[in-house]
């Protein structure tokens, strides 16, 4: 089973609070890889073919929603989630609408990203 | 069915709550308890501006300071000691439009859903901006001592729901 994450975020800062964040979460034993648009995802799940994906909604090129439904296009087979400031419900229903797992909304806590993320993971 | 309208009070109560949710979650900063008015700024602060779209016509919501301002927010963000060495002018640009993209985020969910809300892309701006006279600016203190920074929304005062049917109230404090 792949013990891989992808963090993808235009915002450099919040990649490594996101890692951090991981790390506080208990779940530093992950190894973590970056992206910084949907693109760039993409091009990241074909090389390291991640367990989940936490990506930012709101990105220049190509944002978290596009990725989410290309990478259900794709039928590749993987986990998603986002980590987002986009936290209204018709945004929490148009994400789990899409097939992400979880939303989490920023500003977010250690303890929020544990209970997003433990079940998900230890599901395989 | 009538149109979306975000009075004055509104946006000033959700910008306040946001910003100290922020300030709590995202910075870590304790007695940052903003506080927000109607203000003229300060000229010549910098910092990072996003749009916010709706029927009620575009909103920009600024997090704003001057350079040690700036280094700071972006240092609190990031949650480096003291004794780390300052940031590159490219890591606090980056981190100053992300907390202005969690204000956004935060002032978006507080708001009626009606409005309507899409928020855009942060672009940081260095030197002064200057609303038209019709921009009304609300504002909002970030304690972050000895550095005190803004968050600033800009608003078109002839959007619907502009006009106050009542005099400006200061928010509701959430912490007594």
């Amino acid at each position: 089973m792949s013990k891989k994450i992808l963090i993808v975020d235009d915002s450099k800062a919040m990649r490594l609070i996101i890692r951090r964040t991981l790390r506080q979460a208990g779940l530093g034993e992950y190894e973590v890889q970056e992206a910084a648009n949907g693109h760039e995802a993409l091009l990241a799940i074909e090389q390291h073919d991640p367990l989940l994906v936490l990506s930012d909604w709101n990105m220049p090129e190509m944002n978290g929603y596009e990725l989410l439904t290309e990478i259900k296009a794709r039928k590749l087979k993987l986990k998603f989630g986002f980590v987002t400031t986009e936290g209204t419900a018709e945004m929490q229903e148009r994400a789990t609408g899409a097939g992400a797992l979880f939303l989490i909304v920023k500003p977010f806590t250690p303890e929020q990203f544990r209970a997003a993320l433990e079940p998900v993971l230890l599901a395989g | 069915m009538t149109s979306p309208e975000v009075h004055a009070e509104a946006w000033m109560q959700a910008m306040h709550d946001s910003v100290a949710e922020v300030v709590s979650v995202a910075l870590g900063v304790e007695n940052g308890a903003p506080s927000a008015r109607r203000a003229p700024l300060p000229p010549g602060l910098a910092g990072a501006y996003l749009p916010v779209f709706s029927a009620l016509g575009a909103v920009q919501i600024g997090v704003i300071a001057d350079a040690g301002g700036c280094q700071r927010l972006a240092r609190a963000l990031l949650g480096l000691s003291e004794e780390e060495p300052d940031l590159e002018p490219s890591e606090v640009r980056d981190a100053v439009c992300e907390i202005a993209n969690l204000v956004a985020g935060g002032i978006k969910r507080r708001v009626p859903a009606s409005a309507g809300l899409e928020l855009g892309l942060p672009l940081f701006i260095e030197g002064s901006v200057s609303p038209a006279d019709h921009i009304e600016v609300l504002a909002c203190d970030i304690e972050l001592a000895p550095m005190r920074a803004l968050t600033v929304l800009y608003r078109d005062a002839r959007a619907p729901g502009a006009r106050s049917p009542t005099s400006p109230q200061p928010p509701r404090s959430r912490r007594g």
